[in-house]
This record gives structure tokens, C-alpha cells and sequence, in this order.
């Protein structure tokens, strides 16, 4: 009997899912993230045994916080790569297209533990205790982090919004 | 639609479609292996520190000092992450940073490596990104001067302006290169390996 088989049947039932978050976290990077997911299970794989219930919290745990962790180790570097010119823009096929590419790149921009929060709420839609719980913080601070975060998003929709059509 | 139906629709545009490559659990058993193989090391190192340990004298008779065993683990082909001193942990938001690093040879300037193994000519998928961190205080706001040099005469110089700080070094060619490295009065030199990238 192989003793893996629970955990190699987790991840194929659930690595697309992780990885998907991983993506939103890391800026959009798919080796960031699939190295990110692979890292996490690693991590969760060390004590599989002791997991009572559904692992995927525990994982997704893991997860966000180790995505929190190297965002924030990489984050003295951001400077340099910011440094290198900016891509071309193409032309949108219309502007709600263009309106969620604006959402998704804000995203991106937002701090790792803001950008954690917008993404457990509204993409894993767990709820503010939950998202609280992942991240070991107060649930005021779930809050005040959407709050914010929804704020840069809505400034920079309402940009694109203006410039669009002007 | 509100913001947050919207960023909702966002995401799914955005990465919906992604799904997990079939090895993903291959990549797992990879850092398993991996992970295992450092803890190995790791207590291999520690089973030698205790043994030089208990040898007070071991210094003595061979003539080795903390300086030669830092030498030879100069222009190694791995450079294993290690905490850093507490010194160049700034930006860092963990206690005990662990990233692999080389220290000057007068101990006052560390290159941290976020590209390791430095590549010549760069991976396409990592860059050969340093963090410079000086251990004395910066007096002046000027550049920090590398000259790098290979054994054979190969000799380049680069510049990361406003001094020690994030920077990517691509170096013409791979080697152990020599860098001297001079920044706000002060000059440090150390060794690092550029590796050719895997064909």
C-alpha cells in the first residue's frame, strides 16, 4: 500500500486550484507560482499525518504565507526590475477587457498582504473570519486591508475609466 | 458592476484557465529530495564543527584559520543559503534571513544572491541579481565601482549607481571572476562564480 497515495491524490485534485491562487499572488508569474505550490506542499507534505480533515486549508495556509514571505524578500529588488522598459500596449478588443486588465495589474502592484487579503476574499471567497485565520491576523485587519486595497483598485478603474474616454 | 464583482471577473479572465502540470507532484518529491539532502549536510557540518570543537589544538597544527576554510569555499559551484549577519538584514522582514551570500574578503561588504548560481551569459528565466549591502556606514552618495578580473586577463568594469544596493551583474564570460569592489571611501575584494547556464 503506498503511503502517498492520499497526499498524490490531494494535489491532483487540488494543484490547479493552488496554483491559480499562487498566480494571483505572485503577479501573474507561472514559474514563481508553480514553485511557490510545490514549495508549500513540500512543506505540508512534512506533516500530512498529523492533518485531521480537509488539508487544504492547511495548505493553502502555507501557501499565501510563503507567497507573503518571498514577495517581501524580493521586494528590495523591485526597484531594478522596474528599471527595465515597460511594455508595448496593444490595442484592447474593448474596454471592459481593458478595465479588468487595469484591475488585475493594480492587483499586482498592492502590497503582498493586501493583495493576499483581495484574493482569499474575492477569489477564494472565504470570509473575513477565514481570511483572518490564514494570514494569523485580527479580522479588523482583514477588513482595513480589502478596505484599502478596494480603494487603489477603484482609483486606478476610474482612471482608466476617464482616460478611456477622453 | 461594483469593484468587487468586478475584480472577481478579473481574476477568472486572468488565470481561470490555468491548470496544474501533470508532474506537479514530481516537482514535490524534487524539493523532498532536496530538503532531505541539505538536513543531511547540515548534520554533517555540525558533526564536523563539534569535532574541531573538542581538538583545540587543530588550528594550531595544521595552520588552518577561520580565513582559509572561508577561502576555500570561494568559487563553488553551490552557495548555500545561510542567515545573514544581522548587519545586512535590512528589508528583510524575517528574524533569521536565510539567502546564500559571499562576504568580502575584509568582511565589509556582502553580495547577497538572489540569481544563484550566477550565469554567464544570464538564464533567461533567473537573472543574475545581487544585493550589495556595505557593513560600514555610506558617507558619500556615489556609485559602486566593481572591476572584475579572470585569471587569464579577462577584465570588465560596471557601476551600480547611488552605491551598494539592488543590481544585476552580467559578466562577459564564465569564470571564478576577482572583484574589487570600491564604493563611498572604502574597497573590499571577493570571488564569484558565473557558471555556464545548462545548454
Amino acid at each position: 500500500m503506498n503511503d502517498d497515495r492520499p497526499f498524490e491524490e490531494f494535489v491532483a485534485a487540488r494543484g490547479s486550484a493552488l496554483l491559480r491562487t499562487a498566480l494571483l499572488m505572485c503577479g501573474g508569474s507561472r514559474p514563481d507560482a508553480e514553485d511557490a505550490v510545490q514549495g508549500a506542499l513540500e512543506k505540508a507534505y512534512r506533516h500530512w499525518g498529523r492533518v485531521e480533515g480537509d488539508p487544504e486549508p492547511f495548505v493553502r495556509r502555507i501557501l499565501v504565507n510563503l507567497l507573503i514571505s518571498r514577495a517581501r524578500r524580493w521586494k528590495v529588488l523591485r526597484e531594478v526590475q522596474m528599471a527595465e522598459p515597460p511594455e508595448q500596449s496593444v490595442p484592447a478588443a474593448d474596454d471592459t477587457v481593458v478595465l479588468r486588465d487595469v484591475l488585475i495589474r493594480e492587483l499586482y502592484r498592492l502590497p503582498p498582504r493586501q493583495r493576499a487579503v483581495l484574493v482569499l476574499r474575492f477569489w477564494e471567497d472565504l470570509s473575513e473570519a477565514e481570511t483572518a485565520a490564514v494570514l494569523g491576523c485580527s479580522v479588523g485587519t482583514v477588513k482595513s486591508q480589502a478596505s484599502r486595497g478596494l480603494v487603489r483598485l477603484r482609483e486606478a478603474h476610474s482612471a482608466q475609466r476617464i482616460e478611456g474616454k477622453a | 458592476m461594483d469593484i468587487e464583482s468586478e475584480l472577481r471577473q478579473a481574476m477568472t479572465d486572468a488565470v481561470g484557465a490555468e491548470t496544474a502540470t501533470p508532474d506537479l507532484v514530481e516537482g514535490v518529491w524534487r524539493k523532498r529530495r532536496r530538503h532531505r539532502a541539505r538536513n543531511r549536510a547540515l548534520i554533517a557540518a555540525g558533526a564536523i564543527v563539534v569535532v574541531a570543537a573538542t581538538i583545540p589544538t587543530y588550528g594550531a597544527l595544521t595552520g588552518d584559520s577561520q580565513e582559509s576554510v572561508v577561502s576555500s569555499a570561494r568559487c563553488t559551484p553551490e552557495i548555500p543559503s545561510r542567515v545573514l549577519p544581522e548587519w545586512a538584514r535590512g528589508g528583510f522582514s524575517e528574524k533569521e534571513p536565510r539567502m546564500p551570500y559571499v562576504l568580502g574578503e575584509h568582511g565589509d561588504i556582502i553580495a547577497i544572491l538572489f540569481g544563484s548560481p550566477l550565469s554567464s551569459p544570464p538564464r533567461k528565466d533567473v537573472s543574475n541579481k545581487i544585493l550589495w549591502v556595505s557593513r560600514p556606514p555610506l558617507t558619500t552618495s556615489g556609485p559602486l565601482t566593481i572591476k572584475a578580473s579572470l585569471p587569464g586577463g579577462t577584465m570588465f568594469t560596471t557601476q551600480v549607481p547611488g552605491g551598494p544596493g539592488p543590481s544585476i551583474i552580467d559578466l562577459p564570460k564564465a569564470g571564478c571572476w576577482h572583484l574589487t569592489l570600491t564604493w563611498s571611501q572604502h574597497t573590499d575584494t571577493m570571488d564569484l562564480l558565473y557558471s555556464s547556464p545548462p545548454s
